[in-house]
């Protein structure tokens, strides 16, 4: 079983991107009650944290993809210059955030 | 002090002092990729700087960022119950963004730590370009020395 690291960033990045943007927060956890969900979130239950389904999710999209696709078939361009995709989420991320510096 | 919060300022202190031997390895890495070193006799303290070799601090850089974003994980209910809520209530939602940041930054760098892995252990001329390694690298010195830095500001503002 050959693991792909340049398919594992990609798949990472578009999968924490498209949770992120599209609010798919499958799993969460709540502090306070000390409870995991998964599925659309509770009421009652305190504050909400998506941020480690966000990861899990990410992390299992990415392992997948570097395992079953191979390392050839991404784009050269992509192979040698995947970094910029993590610019991009770096960037996304700070765009999507911008409410709480621009108060909006 | 009860022994919750004792157990919680040790791992607080754990995942401070993780995160000092992680800027040291990887600022020293940075500094190998982005000026490295042609003096062979030693020379000055800079010079013997970047004169590390990199590679052998790929590994460890791993292991230690992957063991402080559990620590992080581990601390982030206790920052989400006790100090987010402080810090909404004295209006500064400037340091809470800034947090967010940090967790975000965080984890899309467990997307670039098999890049920079494969990066340092490649050859870079048979493989790809030395330019990869460097990107790399000095994103996730980036990526690290953010989030060190957010979560001493927060600390300083609002500490668990």
């Amino acid at each position: 079983m050959r693991f792909s690291a340049h398919w594992f960033t990609l798949g990472f990045c578009l999968s924490y991107a498209a949770i992120l943007v599209f609010e798919l927060g499958v799993i969460t956890y709540y502090p306070i009650t000390g409870h995991w969900h998964i599925g659309a979130p509770l009421d009652n239950e305190g504050p909400a944290m998506h941020w480690y389904g966000l990861v899990t999710l990410a992390l299992i999209v990415g392992g997948v993809v570097a395992v079953v696709l191979k390392e050839q078939w991404l784009p050269r361009l992509l192979r040698q210059h995947n970094v910029f995709i993590v610019w991009v989420l770096m960037l996304a991320t700070g765009w999507l955030l911008r409410g709480f510096w621009l108060g909006a | 002090m009860t022994l919750y919060q004792l157990i919680n300022l040790s791992l607080l202190l754990t995942h401070g002092l993780v995160s000092v031997a992680l800027i040291g390895a990887v600022t020293h890495q940075c500094a190998a990729v982005l000026f490295p070193s042609t003096d062979k006799t030693g020379g000055t303290f800079i010079s013997r700087y970047r004169q590390v070799k990199g590679a052998g601090f790929a590994r460890a850089v791993a292991l230690l960022y992957i063991s402080n974003l559990i620590l992080g994980g581990i601390l982030y209910p206790e920052y989400r119950l006790e100090v987010r809520y402080a810090l909404e209530e004295m209006h500064l939602l400037s340091t809470v963004g800034l947090f967010e940041l940090k967790e975000h930054w965080a984890a899309i760098g467990l997307a670039l730590l098999p890049i920079y892995l494969s990066a340092w252990h490649t050859e870079p001329a048979i493989h790809q370009p030395v330019s990869h390694r460097k990107a790399a690298t000095l994103t996730l010195g980036f990526i690290i020395w953010f989030t060190f830095l957010t979560g001493h500001v927060v600390n300083n503002v609002r500490g668990l």
